[in-house]
């Protein structure tokens, strides 16, 4: 039985990095930045990760929808034409 | 008053209802997980397995939902780990379920599910006729037809030894109440069926995806190839009928040998059919019966065999006409064809007996709705 | 042969019960069996009617019993509709119809073993061993069906059944 059409290999990046679609770059700020992990929540991609300062975000597939600036309750987002 | 009738048979004899029958089965089937929603006149069937659970009778997960569509995601899940599964549902309840019905099937996991074939609403009715049933026909499902409690008994164990052979999910079908909620005397026949075996088991730590989103090849190479091992599914089920009661794999043919006539039907209201053939054979009449035990694989190889002059007895409808009708109908056979007992309309030998009567007098219009 | 017993009864007199005891008797006597329930509202009081089929060959049919042998009556009040030959009638006392009929007082011998349930005497015993006696059912069977069916509750209600199989009176 061929169950290619089923079961598929679960790699990263299946469709490419994703990150080269981006127009504008989110910076976070880690001075203002609290990790409350909003953005790792609501990103559409899920590419937010907490990390030692602040959240860090993996570039090679944020599209740069710029959802974690709308739901950043410190303002600690901005997004930066590429 | 003594009697030898039922004392053929190595089984013990238990007076069950087919709901009964196939908690019985499921029981020796041993099932790992079962999950169900309760719905008339399924119900019996998963009370009896949930009490045979918590008494201890049968060591398994039984996983109180609160949907039937949760019901097949849960056992979907659990069937895709590995487990050998079980639920049961009836008319609204297998709509409620119907998107996840798709999921299984094209998953090609094997699972088992009775149903206790009830009126679909509106109007409200809880009776029988085969409307839900005939609604799984596309969706890639093994469909069995039972006629009597000693069938469902057995059906429901060849539909697991089928299903995990084929990986296609198996529905044994039961009408409501004539069937579900009537006691008959049934043999539990000892079956001790293989271990679990599928086409792919997902555990923890395995990274894998599962049904990622797929265009149009993938979806089309999916598709044919379940419609392609539906088929063949006819293959196993005739080979392993003679483990599972001996009637005659996807048909049963009911003095049918020397037939001019013959009738096409589909589950319990067969045995009322049957007693009406008898009463035209002794009139010397030549009739007969194409029992479809299943309605998927669809035995087209036995419609095709028919006598010319056949009469199909539908209890679902598409349209104006029945279900069976067209499908026999589209094996190139010409047809007759009654729509009867909807809603639980009771049909009984006397009104067998004249429909018959008049199919052989040649009086039945192509189309006729048995009101 | 086939014997076909419709059971006139209202929802929650054990009707059902007593087609499913008696069916098992049948079966631990060698014959074929079937207990059918009429399928309606399942409203306690009402009106059912409970289906039994016993027979040397195999039953296939499953329609309802439109001409039964033998109608048994759980409650006086239900009009007899039927041309059944036999019937059985939970009554104190006989009375006048044209076919042949038996009468037990169930309802009193119910009571007496504390067979009642919510303001209702539960007939399903009496009337399993009055029924039982008339179809020539053994008494032995009747008991180790009763049992099967049962469980825990069959003790009490055989000896309602066996009182009513050995006092029922035909007229």
């Amino acid at each position: 039985m061929d169950l290619s059409p089923i079961l598929s290999e679960a790699t990263v990046a299946s469709a490419g990095e994703t990150g080269s679609w981006r127009n504008y770059r989110p910076l976070v700020s880690s001075e203002l930045c609290s990790k409350c992990g909003n953005c790792i929540v609501y990103c559409p991609e899920g590419v937010i990760f907490e990390g030692v300062d602040s959240v860090e975000i993996d570039y090679r597939f944020c599209k740069g929808c710029g959802v974690c600036r709308e739901v950043c309750g410190q303002k600690a987002i901005e997004m930066v034409p590429e | 008053m003594r009697a030898e009738g039922n004392r053929n048979g190595s089984g013990v004899k238990r007076l069950l209802t087919s709901n009964e029958a196939i908690a019985e089965a499921v029981k020796i089937a041993k099932p790992d997980v079962i999950a169900a929603y309760p719905i008339t006149p399924q119900s019996p069937i998963v009370e009896k397995l949930a009490e045979m659970v918590e008494s201890g009778e049968l060591d398994a997960s039984f996983v109180r939902v609160e949907s039937e569509h949760s019901a097949m995601a849960v056992i979907h899940g659990a069937a895709t780990a590995g487990a050998r599964v079980f639920t049961a549902t009836s008319s609204h309840g297998l709509a409620y379920m119907f998107e996840m019905c798709w999921w299984i099937a094209g998953s090609r996991l094997p699972a088992v599910m009775a149903v206790a074939t009830r009126s679909i609403g509106a109007p409200w009715n809880i009776h029988g006729d085969h409307t839900d049933i005939m609604s799984l026909r596309d969706a890639g499902w093994i469909i069995g037809m039972a006629e009597s409690a000693q069938e469902a008994f057995d059906m429901t164990l060849q539909a697991f030894a089928v299903s995990e052979v084929v990986n296609i999910p198996f529905a044994v079908g039961i009408d409501a109440f004539t069937m579900s909620h009537t006691a008959e005397i049934v043999e539990i026949r000892n079956a001790k069926l293989p271990e679990r075996r599928q086409a792919y088991r997902i555990l923890p730590g395995m990274e894998v995806a599962v049904n990622a989103v797929t265009m149009g090849e993938a979806r089309m190479k999916a598709r044919y190839d379940l419609a392609i091992d539906l088929e063949k599914s006819a293959e196993v089920i005739e080979r392993t009928d003679g483990e599972f009661g001996s009637y005659g794999g996807l048909v049963e043919k009911y003095r049918l040998e020397d037939a001019e006539y013959a009738v096409v039907m589909a589950g319990g209201w067969c045995g009322d059919a049957k007693d009406a053939i008898d009463m035209l054979r002794d009139e010397g009449v030549r009739i007969g019966m194409l029992r479809l035990r299943f309605i998927r694989p669809f035995p087209e190889k036995a419609v095709k065999e028919l006598p010319s002059e056949v009469l199909v007895v539908d209890r679902a409808n598409t349209g104006i006409k029945g279900i069976l009708g067209m499908e026999t109908a589209a094996c190139g056979v010409e047809v007759k064809n009654v729509v009867a007992g909807i809603g639980g309309l009771d049909v009984g030998i006397d009104d067998f007996y004249r429909l018959f009567g008049k199919f052989v007098d040649g009086k039945l219009e192509k189309v006729e709705w048995l009101i | 042969m086939l014997t076909e017993v419709t059971i006139y009864c209202r929802g929650g007199q054990g009707g059902v019960t007593a087609a499913r005891v008696l069916a098992t008797a049948a079966m631990l006597q060698g014959y074929y069996s079937q207990a059918m329930p009429q399928f309606g509202p399942e409203r306690r009081g009402a009106r059912v009617n409970t289906y039994l089929r016993i027979s040397d060959r195999p039953i296939r049919r499953r329609s309802v019993i439109k001409n039964p042998d033998i109608v048994a009556v759980f409650d006086r009040k239900i009009e007899i509709d039927s041309e059944a030959s036999v019937v059985i009638l939970n009554s104190p006392e006989p009375v006048q119809i044209p076919s042949r009929t038996y009468y037990v007082n169930a309802t009193e011998i119910a009571e007496r073993h504390g067979l009642v349930n919510a303001g209702w005497a539960i007939l399903s015993a009496p009337m399993s061993g009055a029924i039982a006696r008339v179809l020539d059912i053994e008494i032995s069977a009747l008991k180790e069906a009763m049992h099967i069916e049962l469980g825990e509750r069959a003790e009490r209600s055989f000896k309602a059944a066996k009182e009513a199989y050995e006092v029922i009176k035909w007229t």
